[in-house]
Formats: structure tokens, sequence, C-alpha cells
């Protein structure tokens, strides 16, 4: 997973949503049809799909898709 | 739904299910089609089930009750004491295999059970409509201890424990119109492990038992309350749950636990709404016994000996199991029936035998039809059955024409035919009855009464289901091996039982004077490869077909018929005036001792060789002419069959 592109078709092929680029900095609470199991869930697939493991408790701090990008792009690389 | 099966033949296409799923999901189509929806999901296995399982969260059972008023709906409660968000998908996703819709609650979990807030059932609805699922996992026991403890704590709280749930039973068979489903709780190693003497693991061992012995108690008391069982889910899943995920968001139980105890609670709604399947439609050759009947005769088939005939014997014996239980078997092959009475009847290494059976369809008529008869005359529905196959194309074929039949695909190792066959809990009830396990007699000598016709013909529906395409080819020398082994395992479609080696296959394929022709074929289900071949000679004007070879896997399907033209057609454009055919009797080919007079060719008896000195049989030959002599007509061409798209390349030097 190396692009916000990469991230949106996981969440299209995982959670069956279609989200656009923009939503990835919408808050959570505030974007239609997200609830919390969503990032549990992202977060297992983005395991798998990369094989690394990640930070599960601070993934699920972020506040945005945004947010959780960075962090499982890992390296802190611009947003 | 027979809209069900023309749309999904119309609209085949390349994408596999769960990819159609999606499209409907774009689309927004998964309601309106819902029943297409159920027809894709049954073909994707139940291990990959998550990967679907969101698609079908979304589906409003509103929706599809509009769209389809006869789809059935339950609704379940689900309240669980950590994360399981995971589960209502699988679950619906589960229920839709089975062709339910689903109307998911979460009920807030408090450890008051007597204030749990479930839904109301509306007066007068059955028990089948509603579930109220308590999922609990160990944290249910282990959030009541005081670090440290010992097992005496852990027994208190167990006990504590027991009471709440034995309350809430208690007043579920006070409110009837819905089920409550418990569930025994998983012990898990963090907590065992963490008692260092062995004396108190075994004590907590035994007082966890004691408390799952007890829950599963509280579902004998009656149907109102059903308790899964979590161990054989325990047994196939694992780890139970993501160390990380448990801690900090409180998923204990993980996707592989959730999708199995789904599976539990389709099965559950299955059994109460009285949709349990009643019978198995068996297919034999590779499925209940290895090897191919009509090649490797009787004593060629695995049944118990061989490398793997203790596979199908434990599948035998799975099957006499449920047989036992009410789970009516029937054949449904392929073969000549006269070789499957035998082997059901007289084979030393079969656990089947011909009277566990309630009818046998052994005949050259495609599956669905067989199907379709085995049903009418077992007077059952075809949604009563479970089809169990190993064969890609048998398999896409009962799916797309019969979507009402359950389809059990066992394409794998014959060691795990049993789990592929129990894995669907097809045949969950809530009880059998004397009346069950009496049932095999009953319909036995019903079906007596009733003997499934028998026809040669092929319905042209499914043959052209199938688009068949066959290519006639100048074989490529990494066809070699095949061929040679078709000569040498063919025994029905080989008309002069000519077993040829590599080398000689290969000096056929080399010498101007010869054609070898290799017959490959596939159908929308996949590819068959070399299924046959044509070894044939030109003299003259004259192409003597030596011999001709077609596996018994593509039987029925008129290929043999369009080779043939095709070949005379060949023949016919190289300036040939006659093709001869030629046949040898051999005691297991006599079902094609008239192949060449069925198409238009005439017997010479001045042509057939004499008898040999050692009794053989003498090989016969037959003509076709393909010029019209002293003014007469040449030989009518067989027509082509035109469910097959056939093409030709046997390009090469001299010979035609």
């Amino acid at each position: 997973m190396n692009s916000r592109d990469d991230l949106l078709r996981l969440i299209d092929t995982e959670l069956a949503l279609a989200l656009a680029p923009e939503h990835l900095d919408v808050e959570f609470d505030r974007l239609d049809g997200w609830d919390s199991v969503h990032l549990v869930r992202l977060i297992a697939a983005v395991e798998r799909e990369t094989g690394r493991a990640l930070d599960v408790s601070a993934a699920l701090q972020a506040r945005t898709l945004a947010d959780f990008f960075d962090l499982a792009a890992g390296d802190g690389r611009a947003a | 739904m027979a809209d069900t099966a023309i749309g999904t033949a119309d609209t085949a296409s390349a994408a596999g299910p769960a990819e159609r799923l999606r499209e409907l999901h774009r689309a927004g189509d998964l309601a309106r089609s819902f029943a297409t929806a159920t027809d894709l999901v049954r073909r994707i296995p139940v291990s990959e089930l998550d990967g679907v399982a969101q698609l079908f969260a979304r589906i409003d059972a509103d929706d599809v009750a509009e769209h389809h008023p006869d789809t059935p709906a339950v609704s379940v409660d689900v309240c669980a004491n950590g994360t399981v968000a995971a589960l209502p998908p699988l679950l619906a996703a589960h229920l839709a295999r089975s062709g339910t819709a689903m109307r998911a609650r979460s009920i807030p979990y408090t450890r008051d059970y007597s204030r749990l807030a479930w839904s109301q059932p509306p007066d007068g609805a059955g028990p089948s409509a509603r579930l109220r699922l308590l999922l609990l996992d160990a944290h249910a026991v282990a959030e009541e201890l005081a670090a440290p403890w010992s097992v005496a704590d852990v027994e208190a709280a167990l006990g504590d424990l027991l009471g709440r749930i034995r309350d809430l039973a208690a007043r579920q068979r006070e409110a009837p119109g819905s089920t409550l489903v418990l569930n025994t709780l998983p012990l898990p190693a963090r907590l065992a492990d963490q008692l260092v003497d062995i004396r108190s693991r075994t004590r907590l061992g035994i007082a966890w038992r004691e408390f799952n012995t007890e829950l599963l108690r509280l579902a004998e008391a009656g149907p109102a309350t059903v308790v899964v069982d979590t161990d054989p889910i325990l047994a196939e899943t694992g780890p139970l749950h993501d160390d990380r995920l448990a801690c900090y968001a409180q998923v204990r139980l993980g996707t592989g636990f959730l999708s199995a105890y789904a599976g539990e609670v389709a099965a559950t709604v299955r059994a109460l709404s009285g949709c349990a399947k009643k019978a198995l439609a068996l297919d034999l050759d590779g499925t209940l016994w290895g090897g191919v009947l009509g090649e490797d005769g009787p004593e060629g088939i695995e049944a118990a000996g061989g490398s793997r005939g203790v596979a199908f014997q434990e599948f035998q014996q799975v099957l006499a199991q449920i047989s036992a239980q009410g789970v009516l078997l029937t054949v449904c092959s392929r073969n000549e029936s006269g070789p499957v009475e035998q082997v059901l009847a007289e084979h030393p290494e079969m656990v089947l035998r011909r009277e566990d059976f309630v009818a046998v369809a052994a005949n050259r008529r495609p599956k669905p039809e067989n199907v379709t008869e085995i049903a009418r005359v077992l007077g059952l529905g075809r949604d009563a059955f479970v089809f169990v196959d190993d064969t890609a194309t048998e398999i896409g074929a009962m799916r797309d024409l019969l979507p009402d039949v359950e389809v059990v695909d066992v394409g794998g190792d014959p060691a795990t035919h049993p789990r592929r066959l129990l894995e669907g809990a097809w045949f969950r009830t809530l009880e059998t009855t004397d009346d069950d396990r009496a049932r095999r007699e009953r319909y036995r000598s019903e079906s007596r009464r009733a003997e499934l016709r028998r026809s040669t013909g092929s319905t042209d529906d499914y043959l052209r289901h199938l688009g068949v395409q066959v290519e006639l080819v100048r074989p490529a020398d990494e066809a070699v091996p095949r061929l040679a082994q078709l000569t040498q395992r063919t025994n029905q479609f080989n008309l002069t039982t000519e077993r040829l080696g590599d080398a000689e296959v290969r000096d056929r394929i080399a010498d101007p004077a010869q054609l070898v022709a290799a017959v490959r074929s596939r159908d929308r289900f996949g590819e068959h490869g070399v299924v046959g071949a044509v070894f044939a000679r030109v003299e003259g004007e004259r192409l003597t077909v030596d011999n001709m070879l077609l596996s018994c896997r593509v039987f029925d399907r008129g290929i043999e018929t369009a080779c043939l033209r095709h070949l005379l057609v060949h023949a016919r454009e190289h300036g040939c005036a006659e093709v001869a055919g030629r046949y040898r009797p051999s005691g297991r080919n006599g079902r094609f001792a008239s192949f060449y007079t069925d198409h238009g060719f005439t017997a010479r008896e001045d042509l057939a060789a004499p008898d040999s000195a050692d009794g053989a049989p003498a090989t016969r030959t037959f003509l076709h002419r393909l010029r019209g002599t002293d003014g007469g007509a040449p030989d009518p061409l067989p027509d082509h069959p035109d469910h097959i798209r056939l093409t030709m390349s046997l390009a090469k030097g001299t010979a035609p």
C-alpha cells in the first residue's frame, strides 16, 4: 500500500465503501457510512496486504483515514 | 427461482462470484437481485465468505421484501460482551447462502441479563423468525476476577454467570416467538496459562467444562434456547483472537471464529424453520470411489484399497452415518447402470450397499435432468437436494441450470470430502425421530415403483448451456504422452483398442502417410485438455480410420459426431473418395459397436479381417462414400451438432 489510491481501493474491496480522495480528510464521526469496526477491519487488511505489523493502538486513535494512511505507510510520510 | 438460472447463464462472465457480487453492490442492486446474490454467495467457499460479508451487511431486508415478497427474513438481536461488529455481516452472508434475508439489531450489553433490551416479537410470530444471540467470551468470567485470583475465584465467577444465564433461559421459555442462542465459553490459553501449578490447571479445566456442560443442558430443556457448542469451532479455527485487537478494541473473538459461529446460527435458523435438506445426489467416480468405473472396471476402482482408498472409505462411512439419521442417499452418475448396480451389490470394499440408496440414476442423461427426475420420483422438491460432484463442469452446470439444488464441490483430495460435505451443515434439524430413521425404507419402496426412465438423448438446453468448444488439431509434441495414455487407458470409446506407446505415437505423427489428430475440448466451466484422438492413414483415395478414442469424461455431448463429420469433410476436401472406419469388439466398447453405421457408414463384410487364430474377435470395417459412384449419391454426412463450436487445423505435408 503505497498511495492513497491503494488505500481507497482497499477500502472498496474490504469494506464495500466507495470513497473519494476528499473523504480521506473527513473526521470519522462525520464520514457517511463509517463505523468503528471498519477501522479494525482495515488494520487487519493492511497487515495482510503489506505483511507488516501496524501499531494497532496508534491506528485505533486515528481521527481520519489520512491519519491512518500516514501511520500505515510508515515513517510519517507527508500526507 | 427460474429467472435466476437464466440470468446467471446469460450474464456468465469471466468474473468470479465475489466480483459479480461487488458489481451488484456498486450498482445498488443487491436487494433487488437478492435471488442472484444468494446464488452467487453459495459459489464462494465458506472459508472465503469474509471477503464478501460486508456487501451483505448493506442489504436492507425491507428492500428485499419489496422486490421478493416470498423471501424469508429473520430478525436477529445481537448482544455480546465484547466487540463483535464483524458478526452481523458474516451472519447476513451465511443466511443469504440459505436464501434468507436478515434484520440485525445490536443490543447494549449489561451484566444484569434480566435488563437486556431485547426487541419484542410481534404477536403470533414463530420461533424461527427472531433470534436473540447472547454471544459471550471468557471476559465475562475474567472481568469478575480481582488480581491475584485463584481457581476458587474462577469457580465462583462461573457459578454466578451460570445463575444469570439460567434465569435468562427460564424467562425465554415464557417468551414465545423468539429463540435464545447461547454459546459454550472458549477457555483461552491466557487464562489457563496464568496458573503455574498443574493441579490448579486441572481444577480450572474441570470447573470450566462443568460450566459449559450446564450451559448445554439448558438447550436440552426445549427449543426455546439453543446453545452453540464452540469446541468444534475452536478445533477448526484459530487463534481465537489477535492480542492487540483484543486488548485495544475488545475484539476478543476473531473473524475465523465469528464466521464459523455465524454458520452455526444460520444452520439453527434452517433447523428452526424446517429448511434442512433431505437428500443427497451423489456422483460416483472420484466422489464415492477413486478412479473411473467405465475405464478401470469394478476391480480397478478404489473404494478402500489402493493409495487413496481409505479416504473414500471414510467418506462412505460419513454418508452411512447421516443416512442412518434420515438423509436420503441417491446416485447421480454418468456411468452405465449395469456396472454401477454390480459394484453396489458385490464390490467387496464398499461401505455403502445398493439398499442404502433410495434411487440410482446411472445413465447418459445430463445430471440436472436426473436430479429433477429423482426429486419427482421421491416426491421431494429440488430444493431438498444437495448434489455432490468432483467435476467442475457438472458442478457449474448444476448451479446454473438448477439453482435451487445445493451443490457441494469435492474437487480436492478425497481426504477432504467429509469436511466439504459437512461444513455447510445442510442437514441440521432440531431433532431426528424414529420416522426419520425409517424414511429410507419408505422411499426405497416408493422409488422401486417408479424406476427412473433411461434415455440416451441429451437435452438441448443443457448442451447449449455448456458452450462446448472442440478443436481437432495436429498434435504438438507435448501432447504425445497424453495421446499414448488415451490409447492405453481408454476402454469404452476406443474403437479398436489399439494400445500405443509414446514412440509409436510420435512415429505416426511424423509419417507423411498417417493422419493423427488430437481432440481438445473446453466448455464454459473449464478446460478439459486433450480428450480424444484419431489415428488414420491414407491409401490412394481412401482414408482409413485405424482408431478413434474419446475420454468418458466428455461422453454424450456430440463431440464424437462433430469430429467424425469434420474428418469426413477434411478427407473430401483433400480428394479422398471414401473413408473407412474400423471397429474391433473388446468387451468394454460394445456401447459404440454401431458408431459408424449410426453416422452413415455401411458395414463391409468383404473387408472384415478374419478371426485371428487365438480366437480374438474380428475387426469390422465400415465405409462412407464421399463421391457418388455409378450416378448414385454420396453417403450423407452426419449433421454437425449445433451446440458445438469446432475448429480444425490438421495442416500437414502431403496427407490430408
